[in-house]
């Protein structure tokens, strides 16, 4: 059950996600109609560039510690050695980046080469690995008003938060970490030197308000990792919200959307960290089911569950259909998250405990006189995901692959067949609202689809896993001005066609057009891709290198080969990793390494492209070439969209809950 | 002129053995290290895009600044020292005096770039053993005092005591010496005889003060303290045939836009700034980054030499930071911005 697991520790703390923004609307990669005003923040209902242009794309942890542990036997070790031991990055490199697939995909922001180490109060260091890159996924809404009147619930500008899964790998224990009982049981329990990771973020700052713009929340909870578990989700049960208040009912906007669960050491662990509604950015739960009971319950035999998810309507439930296993109990809504992570155990009884192994579990608001559905299991306990879900795919690559894993009821599923479903041809996302808005048109998505080529999958193993090969073939610029097309996949399991899901779990593919392998690139060859990027990350033009003017281009080149050949996961890899082709990667190296600068002043390239100084910039660390790559943390490509739903909520319906 | 205090003279020439000498080189990376902050506070204090020249002027200082301290590590570690760069001591104090007393009543601050700070401060720190007079437009120039010991005295008394100690081959091990493709290998060697270190230690001193009879160095680039003087006259040190000393401030002008310079609070410290702002995160955030790149070149010039790489990254987000921090108003201090904190900090808050 991996980050679940026994022995657990619990981190708390803040996150710093400097992401750029001028990528974040797709129309901003058009040379010929961008603006220089796209690389200004956002002025009121004009987005610009949106409101972090100048954005540096590093993802930071910020004053973490940890905060509880679990022993092995699954209880709380209020003594532990590793209390208050501090969270962070390794101390002698750049922190690691977030980064979107595209900005027609912007739904699951990955991390890119983030450490995590634990050091002691003496300084002393305990372990410390590299984070397997990974997306957000689970991302549903989190911070609601408290009642009627709350104008103050949403201070940050981002109600939303999300979730990422992954292992810690390539660990280094230090010697002190003989010291602590947790870590030496972690070391001899977990496989490949590989730890576990399931990550919060939440309460993220649109806004320049409490000190805290471009920083959230986060809670971190690690675990020991097994061979045959999947390395980007945890093999759990999983909770799914049942109750929308909202006008237009959301899957981000239900109420407890998703959690998290296992049964082990007979109890029901849940991780209400992903899901409890707060009030505040800060974590403090909302008080309108803070102030009353919430109890756990797990379905009688023969019972089922299959009220629509996301609905509106509210669903009693009669006592008899289910046994209760627990109350949800805390200290203090304002401290909770902060302190557990919302992880929470509930015990289980001779009865519950045999129910829980194949029936849904529930959660449940406990009135005076009745029991409100607000979350429920999966019918017949499903749980189904694509391992990896995100993919840059360049025409001609062997095929990509990810592994996919089913289970019912927390246990591998052999023999199932997996079925996958490409996307028709649609309107894509990508583009910002507001007035004023950019004059390109948003590209359509999954087109042409023969460019995408898949086998069929194997039934799945033993483990419960298939795989799926993706390969791809020249698109063609079907998008024009940016390159590429994105093409988004379900996957379903043929024998479950009511199978509950993640609303985005899908595998989202940038599939590359092609470009030429040129012997001697020209800058005419190369200048469009150049002049996009000095468009779309302005902090390099600004402070590094004009990207639009030649000479400078070529009086950086060392360091500017050093940043593009950097591998993705190396946190000084150049911003523009993100979006480029190999075979145009290798043309802008192939350029910079064989063109000469010419006599004459840089004039300017771009007719279209902002206003540059006359000057090009140099640098003392020109040489610092690295990320930035433009990412949006918790930046959906429905945003506005999402936010506009925050806007509809139902206030009258919020009061009947108390 | 620089004095520097006569006993670190006579410690180097006391030394009996080669582990004598490692603390005081190691006092010549310090000091080669606190002469960086100050004048990249000056380059951080300009707008975005402006005031280039003279920002490419320091910043070529600070590039061989920077080369210094790799070869004052390398030397460290040929006589089998071991450098030590990520400690809290390792940065002065600012506004304070120099490492080792160098600079006598010298106070060396983090102030915004204006021609009093080159003048006062940058100049004096590069001022060579032997300063050239040449002429300026203005003929500003007045003769300085004659005094005693200098940075470039002190290394000279390093080098001939590592030439009456050491074998010819030095007792560190090679592994340990540092070199990158980011300077060029002439400048930047493996230092594993005694000729090599003190083929080094000339690099340091020829790039600061240039030679008793020209501004220009070996490299043939002009000294350090001729540098900063061109900014302080407003014109490039050009060859001229009239001029006694062959060369005269009377080349182009370097353009100095006074109003694209923020007006940073001089020697801001993060105690200046409220708990809980913005501005304090972010003034810890650049405090912690370049503690990592502290630890970063600790890394790398205690064996691991590859890991030099890494440092690019840090530089590049010191920078981002500091750009931002110095556009940012100082709260409660009017019409002041918030200048970079160099301190040391282990822990992102």
């Amino acid at each position: 059950m991996a980050y679940l697991d026994t022995p657990t520790i619990i981190f708390t703390g803040d996150f710093q996600s400097d992401v750029s923004t001028v990528n974040n609307d797709v129309r901003h990669y058009d040379n010929a109609s961008f603006e220089s005003r796209f690389q200004l923040p956002q002025e009121g209902q004009n987005y610009n560039g949106w409101w972090n242009p100048d954005g540096g794309a590093s993802f930071r942890w910020v004053d973490c510690s940890v905060v509880q542990v679990i022993n092995a036997q699954g209880k709380i070790d209020y003594d532990n050695s590793l209390l208050q031991v501090e969270v962070s990055g390794v101390k002698d490199r750049s922190s690691g980046k977030m980064v979107d697939l595209d900005p027609q995909e912007q739904t699951t922001s990955e991390l890119w080469g983030l450490t995590l180490q634990f050091t002691d109060a003496k300084g002393n260091l305990l372990f410390k690995g590299t984070l397997l890159d990974t997306g957000f996924r689970d991302l549903q809404m989190r911070q609601y008003p408290k009642d009627q009147n709350d104008q103050n619930y949403n201070p940050n500008g981002q109600p939303l938060g999300g979730c990422w899964y992954t292992c810690i790998q390539d660990i280094v224990w230090g010697k002190h970490a003989e010291e602590h009982e947790t870590l030496k049981k972690l070391q001899s329990i977990t496989e490949d030197n590989c730890l576990s990771l399931g990550l919060h973020g939440f309460g993220y700052y649109y806004s320049h308000a409490d000190g805290r713009y471009s920083t959230g929340r986060t809670n971190g909870i690690i675990g020991p990792w097994k061979k045959q578990e999947p390395m980007r989700f945890a093999p759990t049960r999983r909770l799914y919200g049942t109750w929308n208040i909202f006008s237009q009912p959301s899957p981000v906007s239900t109420f407890f959307s998703i959690s998290n669960f296992m049964v082990a050491n007979n109890e029901v662990t849940v991780d209400f960290g992903m899901s409890y509604p707060i009030q505040d950015s800060l974590g403090t739960l909302n008080q309108k089911f803070a102030e009353q009971s919430i109890v756990l319950g797990v379905a009688q035999k023969g019972k089922t569950f299959d009220q629509a998810l996301n609905s509106k309507q509210k669903v009693i439930v009669d006592p008899n259909d289910f046994m209760e296993i627990g109350p949800l109990k805390f200290r203090s809504p304002k401290t909770w998250l902060q302190t557990t992570a919302g992880i929470t155990s509930f015990e289980l009884n001779q009865k519950t405990a045999d129910l829980v192994k194949d029936n849904q579990v529930l959660l449940l608001l406990k009135t005076s006189d009745a029991y409100q559905l607000i979350a429920r299991e999966g019918v017949d306990g499903w749980y189904m995901r694509a391992d990896k879900n995100v993919f840059r795919i360049d025409p001609g690559d062997p095929p990509m692959s990810t592994d996919v894993y089913v289970y019912q009821w927390g246990n591998p599923k052999a023999g199932q067949q997996v079925v996958l479903k490409p996307q028709p041809k649609q309107s894509g996302n990508g583009a910002g609202g507001g007035i004023n808005q950019p004059k390109a048109p948003i590209p359509d998505i999954n087109f042409p689809a023969d460019a995408i080529y898949m086998t069929a999958l194997p039934l799945t193993d033993n483990t419960g896993k298939t795989k799926v090969s993706l390969t791809g073939t020249d698109p063609g610029n079907p998008r024009g001005y940016i390159d590429g097309q994105i093409y988004l996949i379900n996957y379903a399991l043929e024998s479950v066609p009511n199978l509950e899901q993640y609303f985005n779990d899908l595998l989202m593919i940038h599939l590359r057009d092609s470009f030429p392998n040129l012997e001697h690139p020209t800058w005419e060859d190369i200048k469009y891709t150049w002049i996009q990027f000095g468009n779309l990350y302005p902090i390099m033009s600004k402070f590094l290198v004009p990207f639009d003017m030649r000479n400078a281009l070529l009086r950086h080149k060392e360091i500017l080969i050093f940043g593009l050949t950097r591998p993705l996961d190396d946190p000084i890899h150049m911003p523009v990793t993100r979006d480029l082709s190999k075979a145009k990667r290798d043309a802008m190296v192939k350029w910079l390494s064989t063109a000469e600068i010419k006599e004459k002043t840089d004039e300017l390239l771009a007719s279209t492209s902002p206003e540059r100084p006359a000057i090009d910039p140099t640098d003392f660390m020109t040489a610092a070439l690295q990320q930035k790559t433009a990412i949006s943390h918790l930046k959906s490509g429905n945003q506005a969209a999402l936010e506009s739903l925050a806007d509809q909520l139902n206030f009258e319906e919020l009061q009947n809950l108390s | 002129m620089l004095k520097i205090d006569k006993n670190i003279i006579i410690a180097i020439d006391s030394a009996k053995k080669l582990e004598d000498l490692h603390h005081l080189v190691q006092n010549a990376i310090e000091l080669e290290h606190a002469t960086i902050p100050p004048y990249l506070t000056a380059m951080f204090s300009f707008h975005p895009n402006t005031n280039k020249e003279i920002w490419e002027i320091i910043n070529s200082v600070v590039i061989e600044e920077m080369l210094h301290m790799s070869i004052a590590s390398n030397v460290l570690n040929a006589l089998g020292g071991k450098p030590a760069i990520n400690v809290e001591h390792f940065i002065p104090k600012y506004k304070g005096h120099l490492p080792m007393g160098i600079g006598g009543s010298l106070e060396v601050g983090l102030e915004q770039y204006s021609k009093k700070q080159v003048k006062n401060v940058f100049m004096e720190i590069e001022e060579p053993e032997h300063p050239i007079d040449f002429p300026t437009i203005m003929s500003l120039v007045s003769k300085k005092e004659e005094t005693f010991a200098t940075i470039g005295q002190f290394y000279h008394a390093v080098q001939c005591k590592i030439d009456e100690l050491a074998d010819d081959i030095l007792p560190g091990k090679v592994e340990r010496q540092f070199t990158t493709r980011f300077f060029p290998a002439e400048e930047l060697f493996p230092i594993i005889t005694k000729q090599d270190a003190i083929k080094a230690i000339d690099i340091i001193i020829e790039q600061g003060e240039g030679s008793e009879n020209s501004p220009i160095d070996p490299e043939g680039e002009l000294a350090h303290y001729y540098r900063f003087e061109e900014l302080y006259y407003g014109h490039r040190l050009i060859k001229d045939a009239t001029a006694e000393n062959g060369y005269s401030f009377t080349g182009p002008e370097i353009p100095f836009d006074k109003s694209a310079v923020y007006n940073l609070f001089p020697n801001t410290k993060l105690a200046m700034l409220p708990d809980g702002t913005e501005e304090k995160r972010l003034a810890n955030q650049f405090s912690f980054v370049y503690a990592k790149l502290l630890n970063a070149l600790h890394r790398t010039f205690n064996g691991d030499v590859g890991f030099f790489d890494n440092t690019f990254g840090l530089m590049y987000d010191l920078k981002l930071i500091a750009n931002r921090l110095c556009a940012m108003d100082f709260p409660g201090k009017e019409a002041y911005k918030i200048g970079p904190t160099f301190e040391y900090v282990d822990i992102n808050v």
